[in-house]
């Protein structure tokens, strides 16, 4: 996710990245990784993104931060991520609109 | 080709949801999603957040998803459908030039497994969980790339290159594209990408040239570029076929 500050909201962390601030932690799927912070509104990413093996790059003001690497496996769970795209004439798409079907995302590139 | 079996399976309970990967977005994608007439979502990803979300790592690749939004199958080589022309689909100038000429003929050295591909994907649609080709949980897991802090970090290069290049910071992108290239060495949408926006000409095969312009090649930003790279892979390796 890109962010101009390391302290973040929950919601928009949960929605960029999958991970939701509950009691019990940060949770995706089964996996929850305990915090030490009180679960709160925000979320302060200098302690939350090493403790989920997420990396930072910073570069003028502005911080990338990178997907969770702590399962070892790009995926921690096999409930997919409920990714959120524009189409063509930047309409949002939710990719949990199309629950109830199944589904074949198909990735392709102009190049 | 793909709009054709959808059409066929849609009835069947099956959504089609292309996503087209490009920090160009909407100005890259438009012209081949306008000619397919789409009739399911087709989303641009200008970030690439299907490499964050999934691990993909090349195009074409596919994920499939039951009814419930759980993964049954992590991203893989996802052909045209059989019945389609495997060729290159675009108009290639009469004179095609001697690059595009040894790229194709890496091309046609790719495996392609599309007939048992698209025999899986329709028992999959037939039998749902029965199906041999629908995997538990606990291998969908297993099955998807390898993850580690380098990965991480070559991703969040990777997004913030998109990012400048989004805001028409062309030169300071490239170094972070230079930096997810070296730390996530599988990922071929990562070369793909920054190779597209060094583009050679100004015609419909611009962007395909992927590699260093003949008239000036020492300006040519990257290490690899994809004619070198599958040559020194092997067109055999260049994507994984669907293992049952």
């Amino acid at each position: 996710m890109l962010t101009r500050s390391l302290q973040v909201s929950a919601d928009d962390f949960f929605r960029e990245t999958g991970w939701q601030i509950k009691p019990e932690g940060a949770c995706k799927g089964q996996m929850c990784v305990p915090l030490d912070s009180k679960a709160g509104t925000t979320v302060d990413l200098s302690e939350l993104a090493p403790k989920l093996g997420m990396a930072t790059v910073e570069h003028d003001g502005r911080y990338a931060i990178g997907p969770e690497s702590l399962g070892s496996k790009a995926l921690v769970t096999a409930e997919a991520a409920n990714i959120r795209l524009p189409d063509v004439d930047g309409k949002p798409f939710e990719l949990s609109s199309l629950r109830g079907q199944k589904i074949i995302v198909y990735a392709w590139a102009p190049y | 080709m793909w709009q054709a079996l959808r059409d066929e399976l849609h009835p069947q309970g099956l959504e089609l949801v292309t996503v087209g990967l490009d920090a160009l977005g909407a100005d890259g994608c438009r012209g081949f999603i306008e000619a397919a007439e789409p009739t399911h979502p087709a989303l641009i990803d200008q970030h690439h957040v299907l490499a964050n979300a999934f691990g993909v790592v090349n195009i074409p690749q596919a994920i499939w998803i039951d009814e419930q939004g759980m993964i049954v199958r992590p991203p893989e080589a996802a052909p045209a459908p059989p019945k389609d022309d495997p060729g290159i689909s675009m108009d290639l100038p009469p004179e095609l030039p001697e690059r595009m000429q040894a790229m194709m003929a890496e091309a046609v050295k790719i495996p392609n497994n599309s007939q048992d591909y698209h025999a899986a994907l329709r028992d999959w649609v037939a039998n749902g969980a029965d199906s041999q080709f629908a995997l538990s949980p606990d291998e969908v897991v297993e099955r998807s790339r390898p993850r580690d802090a380098n990965i991480s970090k070559g991703h969040a290069h990777f997004e913030m290159a998109t990012a400048l290049e989004m805001d028409g910071r062309h030169d300071e992108a490239i170094p972070h594209f230079q930096q997810a290239h070296k730390l996530v060495p599988d990922s071929w949408t990562f070369r793909r990408q920054a190779w597209s926006l060094e583009p050679v000409g100004d015609g419909p095969l611009a962007r395909f040239w992927q590699g260093p312009n003949p008239e000036n090649p020492d300006d040519w930003p990257y290490e690899g570029d994809w004619l070198s790279d599958i040559r020194a892979s092997g067109a055999e390796n260049y994507s994984e076929t669907m293992k049952p």
